[in-house]
Order: C-alpha cells, then sequence, then structure tokens
C-alpha cells in the first residue's frame, strides 16, 4: 500500500517528500499559536481577574460595601453583562465546573504582592448562561454589536481571612476559529509558490536525467559514442560529461581491439594460406592430407575466436528471414556429409535476425549433436512472443553439473572424446553468445525416457518473435 | 595449343606470394608478381593479362581499389584474396567489381577450379549486357545476383545453398525455356564439375521446398515430362538502379 502510493520518479518523489515536511511545518505552526493563544486568553482572564480581586479586597477592607464600577473599557467590553463580584459564605466552585490550576498558580504569584490576603484560591470554568435569542437579537441591535461569543465564565473564588468567599466571574475568550482558516490558506499559498518553481525544476532535472538514460541505453545498443549535450544542475552536467568521456574511451578502446583482431586474423591468416600452398608439394598423401587437416582445425579455431570478440560490433542490420528454410539448408548440408539428421514440418516464421550469425551458431549446435549424439533431430515450434529450435541427439548426454561448464570457452568434456572428433572448444560460447546478441537464449538438458535413463541431450535455442 | 593463362598476382606478402607462384606456375598457368598496387599497375600498363589474383589488405593502396580501378579501365577478370570471411566483405568484393573471391587459407586446388570458372564465363559471356544485370524477380520473389540471396513475397529472406542459388539463377536466366539436367548441371556448375543427374533432380526437389506453396504440385518449376524443367513464371531482370 505505501509502495504503491510512494512515487517512483525522481520529481515525484521530491515533491511527494517537500509537500509532507511542509504540511507537518504548517501543523506544528498551528499547534503552537493555537496554544499561544490559549495562554494569552489566560493571561488576560489573570489580569483582569486580579485587578478586579485587588479592588474588591481593598473596598472589603476599607469597609465599603461590594461594587462593580462597569464603566469605562471593561463597560463596553464583550461580556460585560457576565462580569459578577460576589461575597458568599461559601465558594461558588462547586461540582461539575472545570478546575483552572493555571488560573490559579498566575494569581497565586501575583495577589501576595498586592496586599490581598486568602486563605484559599479556587479557580475553575464553567459554562456562561445563555439568554433567549429574542433579547440577544435585541440587544445586538440595540448596542449595534453583533451577537457575543462569551460562551464560557472563569469563576475565580478567594477565602478571606474572615472566612467569607469573594468570588469574580470573568468572561474567558475563545480561541477564534479564523487563524485555522488563515492558516489552512497560508498552507495553500505556501505549496502554490513552491510547487511551481519546484515542478519546473524537477522537470528540467528529469528532462537531463532523461536525456543522460537515452544516451546509456542507445551506447549500450550500438556501442558506438555518441556525446550528450550536458545539461541541468552542475553537477549533473558533470555526470554527463563524465559519461561522454567514458564512453568515448570505450568505443576507442572497441575500435582499437577490432583493428587487433583484424591484424592478427590478417597476419596469421596469410602465413597459414602460405604453408597451406607448400603442403601441395609434400608428396606423401597421407602426411599432407593430415597437414591439410591441422591447418583447418588452426583456421577454425582463429575464426571462432575471431568472431567472438566481433560479436555485436559488426553492422549488418537484422532482416527477416524464413528461419524453416535455414533450418532445412543446414539440415541438407549436414545430410550431405552423411549424417543423419530428421527435420520435422514446421509453419513458415519468419524472424529478424542476422542470418550469417544465426546460420553459424545453428550449424555448430547440429555439428555438436551428429558428432556426440549420433543423430539429431531439429523441430521448430512458435510459442507467443518467441520461437524455439530444439535440437535432440541420441548420445550419452552430459553430466547436469557439467552442463553450464560446457558453455565456458575451450572447455571439454572429456579430452579423449574431443581428440578424436575435433572441435574448438568454442563452438558452443559461440552460439550462446550469438543468441544473446539477439535477445534469446540457449540452453541444454538431458533427455530422459520414462526410466529416469539418459536418452540423449537436447539443446534449446530460443528467438524474440518481432 | 592456345596460350597459357597469363595470371597477375599481387600480394605483399611474398611468404605467401611466392609458393602460390610457383603452385600455378606448375599448374600451367604463366604468373607474373607484384609485390603492391602501384606496380601491378605499371605492369597492366604494358601487359595484358588472362585474370588478377589480388590480395585485398595491403600497405599503400589496397586491392580494394585497386580493384575497382582494373573493373573501370578494363575487363579483366579479378578474384581478390582475403583474410576475412566476413559477409561484408563478400558482398563489397563482388559489388565492386571482382568476379570471386577466396578466403585465406585456401585450398589451391579450390582456387585453380575458380580461376578455371571465372575464365570460362569470361570469355563465354559479353560483359556490358551481364554487367548490368543485378538480380531477377518471378512471381514476387527476388534474386540478387549481387548479394546472393533470394527474398520471398513478403520480403523475407529465404536461405538457400550456393547449388540451389546456381540453379534458380540458370532458371531465371533460360526462362521459359525447357532445361534438361545435362543442360542444369553444365550451366549452373560447369563441365567440370563431377555431380550425377540424380544431384540436379535432389536440388531441383530442395529448391521446390522453398519456393512453392504446395511442393507436390508445383506451379513454379515445373517438371516437363522426357525433357527436363523450367521456371514457368515471368521473370523480370533487375538492372542496377532498381535492385532491392
Amino acid at each position: 500500500m505505501v509502495q504503491r502510493l510512494w512515487p517512483s520518479s525522481m520529481a515525484g518523489r521530491l515533491l511527494l517528500t517537500i509537500a509532507l515536511a511542509l504540511l507537518a511545518g504548517q501543523l506544528l505552526n498551528t499547534a503552537l499559536l493555537v496554544r499561544g493563544q490559549r495562554e494569552g486568553a489566560l493571561d488576560r482572564v489573570a489580569a483582569e481577574a486580579s485587578v478586579r480581586l485587588i479592588a474588591a479586597t481593598d473596598r472589603l477592607d476599607e469597609g465599603l460595601p461590594l461594587r462593580e464600577r462597569l464603566l469605562g473599557r471593561i463597560g463596553r467590553a464583550p461580556g460585560a453583562r457576565f462580569r459578577r463580584t460576589e461575597l458568599t459564605p461559601v465558594s461558588p466552585i462547586g461540582q461539575g465546573m472545570e478546575p483552572m490550576p493555571d488560573l490559579v498558580s498566575r494569581l497565586d504569584a501575583v495577589l501576595p504582592s498586592y496586599g490581598v490576603n486568602y486563605a484559599r484560591i479556587e479557580a475553575a470554568s464553567m459554562a456562561a448562561p445563555q439568554r433567549p435569542r429574542r433579547v440577544d437579537r435585541l440587544a445586538a441591535e440595540i448596542g449595534g454589536r453583533s451577537s457575543e461569543s462569551v460562551r464560557l465564565l472563569a469563576v475565580v473564588a478567594l477565602q478571606r481571612p474572615d472566612g467569607q468567599w469573594l468570588s469574580v466571574r470573568v468572561p474567558v475568550g475563545e480561541a477564534s476559529n479564523r487563524i485555522l482558516a488563515t492558516i489552512a490558506v497560508q498552507t495553500v499559498v505556501l505549496y502554490l509558490v513552491m510547487l511551481v518553481p519546484l515542478v519546473w525544476l524537477t522537470r528540467r532535472i528529469g528532462r537531463s536525467l532523461g536525456t543522460l538514460r537515452e544516451g546509456v541505453a542507445h551506447f549500450e545498443r550500438t556501442q558506438e559514442a555518441t556525446p550528450i549535450e550536458p545539461s541541468g544542475p552542475s553537477d549533473l552536467a558533470d555526470l554527463t560529461r563524465s559519461f561522454n568521456a567514458m564512453s568515448a574511451r570505450i568505443a576507442a578502446l572497441l575500435g582499437e581491439k577490432d583493428v587487433m583482431l583484424g591484424a592478427i586474423g590478417h597476419d596469421l591468416k596469410t602465413p597459414l594460406a602460405a604453408l597451406r600452398v607448400r603442403v601441395e608439394s609434400v608428396p606423401d598423401d597421407r602426411q599432407r592430407e593430415r597437414m591439410v587437416a591441422s591447418i583447418d582445425d588452426i583456421t577454425r579455431t582463429l575464426d571462432d575466436i575471431l568472431s567472438l570478440a566481433r560479436i555485436g560490433r559488426t553492422g549488418d542490420a537484422p532482416e527477416p528471414v524464413n528461419l524453416g528454410a535455414l533450418a532445412e539448408m543446414i539440415v541438407d548440408e549436414f545430410r550431405d556429409l552423411g549424417n543423419e539428421v530428421d527435420l520435422a514440418d514446421c509453419p513458415r516464421i519468419v524472424v529478424p535476425l542476422q542470418l550469417t550469425w544465426i546460420r553459424r551458431a545453428l550449424r555448430n549446435i547440429i555439428g555438436n549433436a551428429v558428432r556426440y549424439g549420433a543423430r539429431a533431430r531439429v523441430g521448430i515450434a512458435q510459442v507467443p512472443g518467441r520461437v524455439s529450435i530444439t535440437i535432440d541427439d541420441d548420445g550419452p548426454g552430459i553430466p547436469d553439473d557439467q552442463i553450464e561448464r560446457m558453455f565456458e570457452p575451450f572447455t571439454r568434456l572429456e579430452a579423449s572424446r574431443n581428440m578424436a572428433t575435433g572441435g574448438t572448444g568454442l563452438g558452443l560460447t559461440l552460439a550462446r553468445a550469438i543468441l544473446h546478441q539477439h535477445g534469446g537464449s540457449l540452453r541444454l538438458e538431458n533427455r530422459r525416457g520414462p526410466s529416469g535413463a539418459v536418452e540423449g541431450l537436447r539443446a534449446v535455442l530460443t528467438l524474440p518473435v518481432g | 595449343m592456345t596460350d597459357p593463362v597469363h595470371i597477375l598476382l599481387i600480394d605483399d606478402e611474398p611468404t605467401l606470394r611466392e609458393p602460390l607462384a610457383e603452385y600455378l606456375t606448375g599448374q600451367g598457368f604463366a604468373v607474373t608478381e607484384a609485390s603492391d598496387a602501384a606496380k601491378a599497375r605499371t605492369l597492366m600498363r604494358d601487359q595484358r593479362f588472362s585474370i588478377l589474383l589480388l590480395d585485398i589488405m595491403m600497405p599503400g593502396e589496397d586491392g580494394l581499389s585497386l580493384c575497382r580501378h582494373v573493373a573501370a579501365q578494363s575487363e579483366t577478370p579479378v578474384i581478390l584474396l582475403t583474410a576475412k570471411g566476413e559477409a561484408m566483405d563478400r558482398i563489397i568484393g563482388l559489388e565492386i567489381g571482382a568476379d570471386d573471391y577466396v578466403v585465406k587459407p585456401f585450398d589451391p586446388r579450390e582456387l585453380v577450379a575458380r580461376i578455371k570458372t571465372v575464365l570460362r564465363r569470361a570469355a563465354r559471356v559479353p560483359q556490358p549486357a551481364e554487367d548490368e544485370v543485378q538480380g531477377f524477380e518471378f512471381d514476387g520473389w527476388t534474386l540478387d545476383t549481387v548479394k546472393r540471396r533470394l527474398t520471398d513475397p513478403d520480403g523475407a529472406l529465404v536461405p538457400i545453398s550456393t547449388a540451389e542459388f546456381k540453379l534458380l539463377q540458370v532458371f531465371c536466366e533460360h526462362a521459359g525455356h525447357v532445361l534438361n539436367r545435362d543442360q542444369l548441371l553444365d550451366l549452373a556448375h560447369g563441365r567440370e564439375a563431377h555431380l550425377f543427374d540424380r544431384a540436379i533432380d535432389n536440388q531441383i526437389s530442395r529448391l521446390r521446398k522453398k519456393v512453392e506453396a504446395d511442393n507436390r504440385s508445383p506451379r513454379l518449376i515445373k517438371t516437363v515430362w522426357g525433357g527436363g524443367y523450367t521456371l514457368a513464371a515471368r521473370v523480370r531482370r533487375l538492372a542496377s538502379q532498381d535492385a532491392p
């Protein structure tokens, strides 16, 4: 679930991270503001309560009656009608009121220094008594004010030394919802202001990265160094420049390798050709034939090594080829040499491939089958997306733990067997490399009968179609 | 007795050039050696050669360049000697006017056979007319005689053996004519080929498998009772400008 919501692209991740961080910041900000507002309200309540308690205490101490002056600013302040100062024999704070210890501690810090003596002090909050709505409306019309928003009253009561309870009621200003709305708007504005340049920036970086990625893929495919124009932020541009330098160097190395292999091929084949001509003057037929066979062996090995090094470096583009006709042609070649090769009928399958290379891979594998497995059966089958060519033989197979090793260059299962039959030890290596180059695969497996005994080896070549 | 065939052998490597010249002389050819393209050009100004054997990779002017020059200036046939067996080289070699190529290291007897085949073709065929032909088209199929390949009506390559290719080429060149087995053997493989009539039947059967929709009732390569075979299709010759 989390993985599904988490975007995969860099731009998406960056944007989501920043949005989440911004949201967290704004939430913290809101919490702090609400808390600050609540503290401020408490401070105002404490200030009013202490002023009125000090004034009332002074009057009582001087023997004057309690009288609330509702003049001046306090008289006009919202909630004036809730203000009341009373002297009662018991504390007006009863059950069902919410104690306000913060207010008590604030008053405790102030009152004694103004000469107010008390035995106990209590504070609690209570709901403000609501007036009937009609009166409320009338009051609003007369006073020209909107209806007051006082819903909560703080009651502070202190027990004077004579045992009487002096209490004041103070309206508590409520945290307005306006602040939340302000913060919400602020957040949206911040998002918009930040998102626009961020989207622009991430798209720019994304574009640079995309160009680089395409360049890498192109190089991987063609092994040609095509420099990419550095773009985007400096570290990305540096990366692009480094990639350009690297691909140029790899291309140069590959080019050198080709030139070197070409030179080796030429330099070895010319003396081989000279040797091949001179061999004709050897009078002993058997000797001459053996020498010719040796020269042919060297030539084959040399060709295989050169081919292996050149795979993927030839410029031939894949062409649509009738695979059935190709298999038929190769099977005919082996039949002409006296080998027993069967080819199952197959529908017309056209596959884009490099003809000379695939022909070579098929020749190598069918050659192995007739060499080690006495006879070969070739079948072609098409499944969605790919075509597979199966070559079965009736030979002894290969021990299962040795199969993978057969694809390594110059690997021979048994030296003795291979000596007698020839072969360069590169045939399978080359065939697999050719199929990989085509996006296909080559695997070997032992064919087992119902009793589990090995009946022969099976080679399966697969090639992608279309 | 006609004049001996005079070969100009051009290769920078004396280790190959000298024994090869010796061998070819032993086979009854007159051989002149040249160690590079410049010497070969000088020699060709003064003498006429029956055929050139030309190494591709040489210091200075390479074999391909000299081959192009020779093909443009004269009708002397050229056989290229190449160290590489890659398809690209074959195509380039034949497209720039070489008549054939052998890949090093070659069987010298094979080389002699190629020399004789090329000389026979050069003597028989009126060069200019034949040079124009780049391939044939019949019933949607294309036989490209430069790149030596067969393409089916849907544009897919149909790999065929050299023998089948030559046979099909002969059919295209003699479209509508009935060719008996002897004529087919002669035209496709030359007089020296030690092939039997059965071999031709076998090749025809393989060719039919590839080009016929139903090879039990062939529509293109028809058997003529008592006579031989014929290609029963309209054949169009492709010149260089409309080659595929």
